[in-house]
């Protein structure tokens, strides 16, 4: 009875005894809980609030109070990065905030937020990663090259929470970082070898392997549509791309194997005057539903004239002869008259003739993406690949991006970026020459920042 | 028969009720290992463990188990056997062990419950299962012929248990059923052993079962400044009996137990590998020296290391033990043993396999014992 008494009393007494308790896990939890229901500014303020409770990121596992013999790691081992995540939150809102004031505060606030991590010495590809995404949303093209130099200059090592990225981000975060996609199906690229026979706009008839094997695409999605231009043949006495064939089949391919494009819904144009294109890019549109996304990939010749981007047909024989040419805005009229989604890509040189250059213009109607293989005064490159086969770089590295992501919903963001970093770094399994070509990270016009194609 | 043999014949009964007059039974009636991962370390973790079993060791260690788990153990409960030679009431003793019969001794189950979790523990606590032979024992004016007695004991202990950790620190407490048996069975014949006349057989069968209640309550510590060490320390009641009338004589009180508890972790820094130590002390007190199978206060001590080796996507520890059981009452001899084990514990899956096996050093066979424990539900 003695002996219960005291052990009565010794309990009560621990019972009351002060606590130390883990609140900043709860508050964390809570975070993660708000981030996974979208709901980015609760999920910002309770990772706030963790980090009230426990201020520093922390990239190691954190160790929870027990007994040596029981070692325990919170939430098996996952970095502890309140302040990350405070300041994606912030970017996440920022991306649904229908206010333009309130949403660049958030996203400078998630920039400083993310440069002062940065700054000490948390160097993360995610920190990097979204980052980057937010100038791209700020068009602050400066701070990009800037977000770019910092990124070069310096060693990545430090681990972030990715629990609450989005997959398309991680995935796109791992193709950056040339980390292994660990549900990358390791044959993607073999195919039966079935032969199909194109025709080009010439109606001369040419035979290519398509890919066969239905079982390795990636799910077909079958509002998404794409005409892809190739003009290698033309009459002008300079500037001839002689891959851009081999390019749009090589686009293509890459549509219809990797990102969920129907066969019978990618218009391939190949050598093909004016006419032909504007006849084709017509009927492309009227198969097409009200709620489509339109890729559109060019690699030719084209010029600014007067303030407006042409694209030259293959009878194109003057860079000032217009009647030969079909307007970049024309080229889209049909499709941005049928509600599309278009997402652009140009493989174009862009020498400055009288002070102006393809690429200059920006459409203003239409939901429209827009992306240059090459920056302003620049000119577009081939490299052969395997085979011997010259493609360009741009249309090399969209076909490999799209083969490491092999994703249906393609965020442009970070496919603008990937290959940004593909042509210039050589990460994404494409050995790049560096410096020799610079693309031009996606403008973006009447579409969000995470659209998709 | 003269009054003088009578009282010979009446001094035998009472020599043979009265506790055996030698230290030959190996002690295992209160430091008993009941489940595989103590018995492998000697018991040197019991005190700083946070699994199921402590609910029964120290509920303290509860306060950080996460997630739902059960765990038994199946080992042998040793007997042994004396036999006896020349004086009954002094006699010369010569004696075995056995391995004895398998059993499960220990089963446990925690579960996290808002706020801590709560544990409930079934151990076997102590065991007795002794015989003894003899024929043709003199003792004064009488012979004894064709001796035989067994005598048996086990205590089981129910623990009902719930611990709460606060950072670095837990604490737990708990409700102890006890479950006590026990037997003995003697038969034997009398001789004059001037004329080989029978005198009579004396048969004795007693037996019965006697429950207690008593509390346990533990407090465990790694301290933020020495987070690779941990301290723990408990306390169970003695557990007095009750509705045992006819056994009383023989046992009617389990001792109670303080033990201190005390490990420290060395990791491998190349790889995951790491290496734990530690050391225990069991207090025993409280028993009563003056029944059959009396209990004296006695100390416990046990060392134990296990080393985990990460190979082949599953965790491996290792373990070696040695523990100092000194003899807890008259009539018993001390028990020290050499200990081994081993675990497998694949990565990403629930279950955990633990081997061990005990060598008394005085001699006898080895303990055997294997142990599941199963991961159930999610964390808390």
């Amino acid at each position: 009875m003695k002996g219960l008494k005291l052990i009565g009393a010794l309990t009560l007494l621990l019972l009351t005894a002060t606590s130390w308790a883990q609140s900043w896990a709860e508050e964390y939890d809570a975070a993660l809980s708000a981030a996974a229901r979208g709901e980015w500014s609760a999920a910002r303020e309770k990772f706030l609030a963790a980090a009230a409770l426990r201020p520093e990121d922390q990239s190691e596992a954190t160790r929870l109070p027990g007994p040596v013999t029981e070692r325990r790691n919170w939430r098996n081992g996952a970095p502890y990065s309140p302040n990350f995540g405070a300041a994606y939150a912030a970017y996440k809102a920022a991306l649904s905030e229908g206010d333009d004031a309130t949403r660049e505060g958030l996203l400078k606030t998630a920039a400083l937020e993310l440069s002062t991590l940065i700054s000490k010495g948390q160097r993360s590809n995610e920190t990097f990663f979204i980052l980057n995404q937010i100038y791209i949303v700020l068009q602050d093209t400066a701070m990009q090259r800037e977000v770019e130099e910092q990124f070069k200059n310096g060693e990545v090592k430090w681990r972030v929470d990715t629990a609450f990225l989005s997959p398309e981000e991680s995935a796109a975060i791992r193709a950056f970082s040339g980390q292994p996609d660990p549900n990358q199906n390791q044959n993607q690229n073999q195919s039966a070898g079935v032969t199909t026979t194109d025709v080009n706009a010439n109606n001369q008839g040419g035979t290519t392997t398509a890919p066969a094997n239905p079982a390795s695409r990636v799910q077909i999605v079958p509002t998404k549509f794409a005409l892809v231009i190739g003009n290698a043949q033309t009459r002008l006495s300079e500037g001839k791309v002689d891959f851009a064939e081999a390019d749009a089949l090589l686009i293509r391919d890459s549509l219809v194997q990797h990102a969920g494009y129907d066969e019978a819904n990618v218009e391939v144009v190949t050598n093909a005057t004016a006419e032909q294109i504007r006849t084709r890019a017509a009927a492309l549109a009227e198969r097409m539903g009200d709620d489509a996304t339109l890729f559109v990939f060019f690699s030719g010749n084209g010029f600014n004239i007067d303030g407006r981007d042409f694209i030259a047909g293959v009878d194109t024989g003057s860079a000032t002869d217009t009647s030969s040419m079909i307007g970049k805005v024309e080229l889209l009229q049909p499709f941005i008259r049928k509600g599309a989604r278009i997402f652009s890509f140009y493989q174009v040189a862009r020498p400055k003739i009288n002070g102006r250059f393809f690429g200059s213009e920006v459409p203003i109607v239409g939901a429209i993406s827009q992306m240059n293989g090459t920056i302003e005064g620049q000119t577009v490159t081939g490299i052969p690949g395997t085979g011997g086969q010259v493609n360009g770089l741009f249309a090399r590295s969209i076909a490999s991006v799209l083969r490491n992501l092999r994703s249906n919903a393609v965020p442009i963001s970070e496919f603008g970026w990937m290959v940004f970093n593909d042509m210039r770094g050589g990460r994404v399994g494409v050995s790049g020459l560096g410096g020799a070509q610079t693309p031009t990270l996606p403008t973006v016009r009447n579409l969000p920042a995470e659209a998709s194609f | 028969m003269n009054q003088s043999a009578r009282k010979q014949i009446l001094a035998v009964i009472a020599g043979a009720l009265a506790a055996p007059a030698f230290a030959q039974i190996p002690d295992v009636v209160s430091a008993f290992d009941a489940n595989t991962r103590s018995m492998a370390s000697a018991g040197a973790f019991n005190n700083t463990n946070a699994n199921a079993n402590s609910a029964g060791s120290n509920p303290a260690g509860l306060g950080y188990v996460s997630s739902a788990q059960l765990s038994f153990t199946f080992r042998n409960l040793p007997t042994s056997v004396q036999r006896l030679n020349g004086s009954f009431q002094n006699p010369t003793l010569t004696g075995d062990t056995g391995f004895g019969k398998r059993a499960i001794t220990s089963f446990a189950y925690a579960t996290p419950i808002s706020g801590g979790t709560l544990g409930f523990s079934y151990e076997v606590n102590g065991f007795l299962d002794n015989r003894r032979f003899g024929t043709q024992l003199a003792d004064g004016l009488v012979r004894v012929d064709n001796y035989t007695e067994r005598l048996r004991y086990q205590a089981d202990l129910f623990t009902v248990s719930y611990g709460r950790s606060r950072g670095f620190n837990s604490f737990g407490f708990g409700l102890v059923v006890a479950n006590a048996y026990v037997s003995n069975q003697r038969n034997l014949t009398l001789i004059d052993p001037n004329n080989g006349n029978n005198l009579g057989n004396q048969t004795t069968d007693v037996s019965g079962n006697a429950v207690g209640v008593g509390a346990v309550i533990g407090f465990q510590s790694t301290p933020e400044s020495s987070p690779n060490t941990t301290y723990g320390i408990s306390l169970r009641t003695p557990i007095t009996l009750n509705s045992n009338a006819t056994t009383a004589g023989y046992f009617d009180r389990i001792p109670g137990q303080l033990s201190l508890g005390f490990a420290s972790r060395v990791d491998n820094r190349g790889s995951e590998d790491f290496l734990v130590y530690g050391f225990g002390a069991d207090y025993f007190f409280g028993g009563q020296e003056n029944k059959v199978i009396g209990r004296e206060n006695a100390i416990s001590l046990n060392g134990g290391l296990e080393y985990t080796i990460h190979r082949f996507n599953a965790q491996w520890p290792l373990r070696l033990g040695f523990g100092v059981r000194p003899n807890g009452g008259n009539g018993f001899d001390g028990r020290n043993l050499v200990t081994f084990g081993f675990g497998y514990r694949p990565n990403n899956q629930k279950y955990t396999i633990d081997f061990s096996l005990a060598k008394p050093t005085n001699g006898g066979p080895v303990d055997l014992g294997l142990g599941i424990t199963y991961s159930v539900g999610k964390s808390n």
